[in-house]
């Protein structure tokens, strides 16, 4: 059932039919690999607590925990089996959505015949059981294919998402989903197939660290998706340098969105995402102010990419941007502002740059990663003035611009404004 | 299953070998593919050898990767002796060693579907080489042996006589005597190219295992060299004989049995007509090469008419679902012109091989670029047909880049030269020394690999290659290309190509000019109406598509892809534009900064051409602005504003010159939104440019103007000047007075001061002194005419060396009941509504309106010195220009009646043909002008120039006349001129036939009411004016004439008006239409 954008649905779980759930796997994160099951006995509480709530009976449930020492075999604790897989100690904290991940999670779906999958990143302990049983009311009582959490976060949290990966993927891919990268994610069976199949067209050597993207490989195919309640959770830190997380994470986005750009240069988002409300529909994000000296960093920051990387940018970004990229970095503190159409600019010519090759994907990453911390340090500013923190209002903008990166694809002319 | 695998009965069946998927996943994939087809001797050779090779290939596929093509196509690269180019086949199962190994072949392979590639190879069945193993065994064997029968015998050259030669410039017959078998072999091609005898069922074993054995290796597709010539039959001329296509479908079924998604391309140069059996029921060949259409674009390109290409696809039959044409511009053989008449191959041979090495056999041994004569627009224009016509792209390799040839190498060898792919040595293909390269890089000055080669143009982003990459990347995006219907459209101007392509709802518009010259076209999209064509390179939304035929301008060899999409999409593209807009900002703090550089330019550049488009008092709407420049600029001191003066240019016609008042405000004042034309930034600063005519005090500055009688130089050296008149202090008094902007904002703006003044800021300007400004001076200070709203002072601008110029008016405000159009109609309404003595009040009323204007034309007659003023007699000359500037106006509107008169109701018809047909009747009245005595006529006065009911206010009980500035659409030398003050006079009373319909409406029972009200209230006006205005003949003329040229004016104000209603009203036609016909009666009458 697809819900009309204006008339955003705040219906709550009973709404829909209480399908039962044959068989939900659940599957923890790398995060957990050198936890023991006691260690996760928070976690299974707050499952236990979400299945004793959710309007969709669920029959059996496995949960998956990753162990160095897969041997230990099967666990039943209180009617949900506990199963160890073998992990790979050192995979970083994004291997839940990676191309490996994906293809082991669909065979143990189908291995089990399980018709709904959860994948839960680190400190899912403080996920909200409304959440976790709201993922599962999208997939079994609501048709979703995809069920993603919407996180209220502190004003200087999910900057990455908030600046780039949410606004790029609601602009060229589906209108709704505010984190296409959740850290949890709820699925059904066949999305579970089809991530499967995206997941070998990876190169084989490549799967273990190829991040894939739900959210997209969801509106390609034409699936149905959810977007989960407002709920506040702990995030665990990015670990690694700013350059090797863009590598990681942007990259893989620049990449998917280069392969699927048959589908969103044809195809409009899709507005209508199903909304299914963990609980109270509207909670406003925590405003936490940062010092001057943080702020003076990032600002610091883009300086010294400004002067060191300058050539590297003007080899991706058109003049006029190069421009105001100029006047920013002689800019005070008190008038440091990065603006939503100069940053969507950035992005969608350094998207472009790395379809084009424009230089080693590597180097062109690292060389986004300052002007990133300028939008970081102008978005913190601007928070500290006053501003509402409007993710959508950045959204929009991209969305505005899409036909700046169809023509610029298109016709990938450097001899532009 | 096919019949060649089908089991028979009885026999059991053998286990069906298990199905092996090929590279590509979908097996229509050869529907979206682009090929490129690549000799491996020519491309790359890795080992220095002189020769390319399979690891030279290997090294390029990034190449090929970047440049988007999905398919290769590798000629034959078996051993041979190499006679035919590598067609002359001795082995089948094996690679030439000049080009590597089989395992070469198979890592080639690999990396090719790596890189999502497929990849076609030739299988050249209808003969090998004289040297292969086979033929050699079959002249040793005796006659009838097995051996001998692989191959076609006779004891005599005359069986199958009459079979045309293919290869006139060296075969002489296509018998060869072989003295070694004592017997002729039969060869379509070179005498070293024997035919194999597909009558031997062993021929058709051999070929499957060669194809089997390249398949198992994980070929995608084959191509099937010369199959029409697959099998002789004596009586027929050996071509398509009807056992070929058993021979055909017995390769396909054995493909479709034992392999996945894998194609058979067919070589059949033939027309349309004899191709299409090879297509069979989907179960021969799933592609043949469109080999007709190919000569005639370059035909059609030469003739600069698209008739050659729209004959030849009319003539194309339809080909099942799982079909497709393979379309080229140029390949490895000669540009063949087998498939054109005798005379369209003498004029190809002219037009495009002037030299005769050009030519070889039946056709052109050129490449591609050689042939546009270097000219890119020309390249583009054909591989932008060859990317959007139903079929698969072909693409020769080097023509990418738009290499050329050397005409002075033997064969089509001119046209096989080393791949360039830099400026070093070799055009970097090898490193052997040149003279042990197959063949000489071509390095003339233009066609040279120091000019055209891979690394310059990857380098160079305009490049021939870098643009071929986009089109190629643009075709992938739409599948429409690759599986979409054609239509071709027809418009008049055959110099351009118009087609559609469309599939599932998906429709693409393409249109290509063929001519070196631009070119005008419009097409016919009406039943695409309210669907926005978006020209799919740039993305970039063109009007939307209405009932009238689609206008396109194309430059020189231009072509246009535009993709129809539905308005939701194109406004994505104006809301990004607002985006930019919004989030540019003007470095700037104060009003200066905005003037000065930076901020003048983006304020011209970006800021005002949207800004005055969307405003009411901005007249040329419909125009598309070129320009706009600030030519000067009055300082508003103390204010932080300025007035600016426009130059606004236009695409076509003259420019115009706006007035602009500006103020600067600091964001966080309280100003109207709708007013903010521009943002302004700067350190420290956040502000907002405003339409100054928001804020209190930039109105307040323009009364002061006046009362103060300013004096002050503007930017550009001119002045300002405020003159208040007479009356300012009379009517100002001694209160302060509240500014608001008056709420009917027309062309120009109102300012309205307390309840005791209005000024009228012109924006639009003309040089001059405005008529509204000195008709309203001379009739207060002068004539003292007390009925309209009194003159308080102006402000005059006089450019350096200009010419004094009104931008403001200031007048008193009149209490008023509104305006005589409005109070007409309420009078009407209580006519309606049963109140009877209304009739006679506003017969009343109409006799007191038209004294006042009899007075009004009085004071504007007052004796005076004043040159703009002083009445003159009526001339000669005078009733001439009144005639011929009737006449103009009667062709004009007789023209627009013909021109619409289909589009008009029926009940009209009757009416329009009656005015066609008085035609003479419409010039006789204005002949009459001509005749008039100019003595009877009365005298030439300034006047109001457009008067009526909505010209006056309505006052308690008297009438008030306003705006004298003449229609503004006239040029201010027209509007000054003096003229016949019956001209006011007609146009009121066509004003009272308007208001008739207006209040009565036209319903049938109320016709009689509504015309005797009209009647009653011309006379009472016109009683009225006449006692006003006199009976003085030298100043009012005599009746009789008074009556003709009233007569005149109406019908020059009816045909006017005429003209308006067709454009923008058809529904009030029959006013102006009957009115001019009654006109005509009571003319004819009266004159009878």
């Amino acid at each position: 059932m697809a819900v009309s954008d204006t008339a955003m649905e705040t219906a709550q779980q009973t709404t829909g039919p209480a399908v039962a759930v044959t068989s939900l796997l659940v599957c923890l994160g790398n995060a957990y690999s050198s936890t023991s099951p006691e260690a996760i006995q928070p976690l299974l509480g707050m499952i236990r607590q979400a299945l004793a709530a959710a309007a969709n009976p669920v029959g059996k449930v496995s949960v998956l925990f990753p162990a160095e020492q897969a041997e230990m075999g099967t666990i039943d604790q209180d009617g949900i089996t506990l199963q160890p897989y073998h992990s790979n100690p050192d995979a970083g904290s994004l291997s839940l959505h990676t191309a490996a991940m994906w293809l082991q999670m669909h065979e143990w779906m189908r291995t089990r015949g399980s018709d709904a999958g959860i994948l839960l990143g680190a400190e899912a302990e403080t996920l909200s059981p409304q959440t976790f049983s709201g993922m599962i009311h999208a997939v079994a009582g609501r048709g979703a294919d995809l069920a993603i959490p919407r996180y209220i976060l502190p004003s200087n949290q999910g900057l990455l998402n908030q600046a780039m990966l949410a606004p790029l993927t609601r602009a060229l891919f589906t209108g709704r989903i505010s984190f296409p990268l959740a850290l949890d994610t709820g699925f059904s069976s066949r999305m579970a197939e089809r991530m499967a199949l995206a997941a070998q067209r990876v190169p084989a050597g490549s799967r273990a660290n190829n991040i894939l993207w739900p959210v997209n490989e969801a509106a390609v195919a034409g699936f149905e998706l959810a977007e989960v309640g407002n709920t506040q959770r702990d995030l665990p830190p990015l670990f690694g340098d700013l350059s090797q997380i863009l590598r990681e994470v942007a990259g893989s986005l620049f990449t998917d969105i280069e392969a699927k750009a048959t589908f969103w240069q044809r195809t409009r988002p899709a507005k209508d995402t199903l909304r299914v409300d963990g609980e109270q529909s509207v909670v406003p994000a925590p405003i936490e102010l940062v010092a001057d000296q943080e702020i003076d960093d990032l600002i610091s920051s883009f300086r010294i990419g400004y002067t060191n990387l300058h050539d590297i940018w003007s080899l991706v970004l058109p003049p006029q941007t190069l421009v105001s990229l100029k006047r920013l970095s002689q800019a005070s503190q008190e008038n440091f502002a990065i603006t939503d159409a100069v940053w969507v600019r950035i992005v969608y010519d350094f998207v472009l740059a790395h379809r084009l090759r424009t230089l080693s994907r590597g180097h062109l990453l690292g060389a986004l990663a300052p002007l990133y911390l300028a939008w970081v340090a102008s978005h913190l500013l601007a928070l500290r003035e006053g501003a509402v923190s409007d993710g959508d209002r950045l959204v929009r903008a991209f969305e505005a611009d899409r036909p700046y990166l169809v023509s610029r694809w298109r016709w990938p002319d450097r001899f532009n404004p | 299953m096919s019949t060649a695998l089908q089991s028979v009965p009885g026999v059991p069946a053998q286990a069906p070998r298990p199905r092996k998927p090929g590279s590509a996943s979908d097996p229509l994939w050869y529907k979206d593919a682009v090929i490129y087809e690549l000799h491996v001797k020519a491309f790359a050779d890795s080992n220095g050898d002189g020769f390319g090779d399979f690891q030279g290939i290997i090294g390029k596929l990034d190449y090929l990767q970047n440049l988007g093509v999905t398919c290769l196509w590798i000629l034959p690269f078996f051993p041979s002796p190499q006679r035919d180019d590598g067609y002359d086949i001795a082995d089948y199962l094996s690679v030439n060693p000049n080009y590597g190994t089989v395992e070469d072949f198979q890592q080639f392979l690999n990396e090719a579907h790596a890189r999502n590639m497929q990849v076609m190879i030739e299988l050249v069945i209808n003969h090998t080489s004289d040297q292969h193993p086979w033929f050699q065994a079959a002249r040793n064997s005796p006659p009838g042996s097995p051996e001998r029968a692989m191959y076609v015998w006779s004891d005599t050259d005359k069986l199958y006589s009459g079979v045309r030669i293919i290869f006139t410039d060296t075969e002489k017959s296509n018998w060869t005597w072989d003295p070694v078998a004592n017997q002729y072999y039969w060869h379509r091609f070179f005498s070293h190219q024997p035919d194999l005898n597909f009558d031997n069922p062993r021929v058709m074993e051999e070929v499957l295992n060669a194809m089997r054995f390249w398949m198992d290796m994980g070929v995608d597709g084959l191509r099937l060299d010369a199959i029409p010539y697959l099998v002789e039959r004596d009586g027929t001329s050996c071509e398509n004989v009807p056992e070929t296509h058993v021979k055909i479908k017995q390769i396909r079924a054995a493909i479709d049995a034992e392999y996945e998604n894998r194609l058979v391309l067919a070589e059949a140069n033939m027309w349309p007509d004899d191709v299409r059996p090879y297509f069979g029921d989907g179960d021969e060949c799933q592609m043949a090469f469109h080999f007709p259409l190919m000569p005639r674009l370059y035909m059609a390109l030469r003739q600069e008419d698209r008739l050659p290409i729209t004959e030849i696809m009319a003539q194309t039959p339809a080909i099942p679902d799982n079909c497709q044409w393979g379309l080229f511009l140029r390949n490895h053989d000669e540009l063949t012109l087998e498939m054109v008449t005798d005379d369209e191959r003498d004029y190809m041979w002219l037009a495009y091989s002037a030299d005769p090495r050009m030519r070889i056999n039946v056709g052109i041994r050129r490449r591609l670029a050689p042939l546009m004569d270097n000219n890119r627009r020309r390249i583009e224009l054909l591989n932008s047909i060859l990317f959007s016509f139903p079929g698969t792209p072909i693409l020769y390799y080097g023509d990418e880049i738009g290499m050329g040839d050397n005409i002075y190498l033997g064969d089509r060898n001119g046209v096989r030269t080393p791949m360039q792919w830099n400026s070093d040595r070799n055009a970097g293909f090898s490193k052997a020394v040149p003279a042990a390269l197959y063949s000489p890089v071509i390095m003339d000055p233009i066609w040279g690999y120091q000019a055209i080669n891979v690394e310059a143009q990857e380098t160079d982003t305009s490049s021939l290659l870098q643009w071929t990459r986009n089109m190629i990347a643009l075709r992938k995006i739409f599948q429409v290309f690759g599986r979409g219907s054609l239509e071709f459209f027809k418009p008049d101007n055959r110099k351009v190509l118009a087609y559609l392509r469309e599939l599932d709802g998906e429709r693409v518009v393409c249109v290509a000019n063929l001519s070196r010259f631009a070119q005008p076209v419009t097409l016919d999209l009406a039943r695409f109406e309210g669907l926005i064509p978006v020209e799919m390179l740039g993305y970039v939304p063109f009007p939307p598509i209405d009932k009238t035929p689609y206008a396109i301008t194309l430059g020189p060899y231009a072509f246009l892809w535009l993709e129809l999409q539905p308005p939701a999409l194109a406004n994505a593209e104006v809301s990004a534009q607002d985006m930019q807009q919004q989030e540019l900002t003007i470095p700037a703090t104060d009003i200066a900064g905005v003037l000065g550089g930076v901020g003048a330019q983006l304020l011209q550049e970006a800021f005002l051409p949207k800004y005055i488009v969307a405003q009411r008092w901005f007249g040329a709407k419909l125009r598309q602005i070129k320009n706009i420049a600030i030519v000067d600029s009055i300082v508003l001191d103390s204010s932080n504003g300025a007035l600016l003066l426009l130059d606004v240019q236009y695409a076509e016609g003259p420019p115009d010159t706006y007035t602009l008042p500006l103020a600067v405000r600091e964001a966080t004042e309280e100003y109207p939104a709708e007013s903010v034309i521009a943002r302004l930034q700067q350190p420290g600063f956040d502000g907002v440019l405003l339409d100054g005519l928001a804020l209190p005090k930039i109105r307040d500055l323009f009364l002061s103007a006046v009362a103060t009688d300013v004096s002050q130089p503007t930017r550009r050296g001119g002045i300002v000047l405020g003159l208040k008149s007479g009356a300012f202090s009379a009517i100002h008094g001694d209160d302060f007075l509240l500014s608001r902007r008056g709420s009917a904002e027309q062309s120009n703006s109102s300012l309205i001061y307390g309840d005791r003044l209005i000024l009228k800021l012109f924006r639009r300007l003309q040089p001059g002194e405005n008529p509204d400004a000195e008709i309203g001076r001379f009739l207060t200070d002068v004539a003292h005419f007390k009925h309209i709203a009194p003159f308080a002072g102006e402000i005059v601008y006089t450019p350096q060396g200009g010419q004094a110029t009104t931008l403001a008016l200031l007048q008193g405000l009149v209490a008023n009941e509104g305006d005589g159009w409005a109070w007409t109609l309420r009078q009407i309404d209580m006519l309606n509504a049963g109140d009877a003595p209304a009739r006679q009040r506003y017969l009343e009323n109409a006799r007191l309106l038209g004294q006042r204007t009899g007075e009004m034309h009085r004071g504007l007659a007052t004796p005076t010195d004043n040159a703009a003023f002083k009445a003159e007699a009526t001339t000669q000359e005078s009733l001439r220009d009144d005639a011929d500037r009737l006449e103009l106006q009667i062709k004009a509107a007789l023209q627009a009646v013909r021109a619409r008169i289909a589009t008009l109701p029926e009940d009209l018809l009757t009416a329009a043909a009656t005015l066609i047909a008085r035609r003479e009747h419409l010039f006789h009245m204005a002949q009459r002008l001509r005749t008039l005595d100019p003595a009877k006529a009365g005298v030439r006065l300034r006047i109001h120039g457009d008067y009526h009911l909505g010209q006056v206010l309505r006052t308690a009980d008297d009438f008030v006349l306003l705006d004298f500035e003449g229609e503004p659409a006239r040029s201010l030398v027209e509007r000054r001129a003096k003229q016949s003050p019956l001209r006011d006079v007609a146009g009121m009373l066509r004003s009272f036939s308007y208001a008739g319909v207006a209040g009565f409406t036209v319903a049938a029972d109320k016709t009689a009411e509504r015309q005797a009200w009209e009647r009653e209230a011309c006379a009472a006006f016109l009683q009225g004016y006449t006692a006003a205005f006199g009976t003085d003949q030298q100043i009012a003329g005599t009746a009789e004439v008074v009556r003709e040229q009233i007569a005149a004016y109406l019908l020059e104000k009816s045909l006017y008006e005429l003209m308006y209603e067709l454009n923008n009203r058809p529904a009030w036609v029959a006013l102006p239409l009957f009115g001019i016909l009654d006109l005509l009666t009571t003319t004819e009458r009266s004159q009878a």
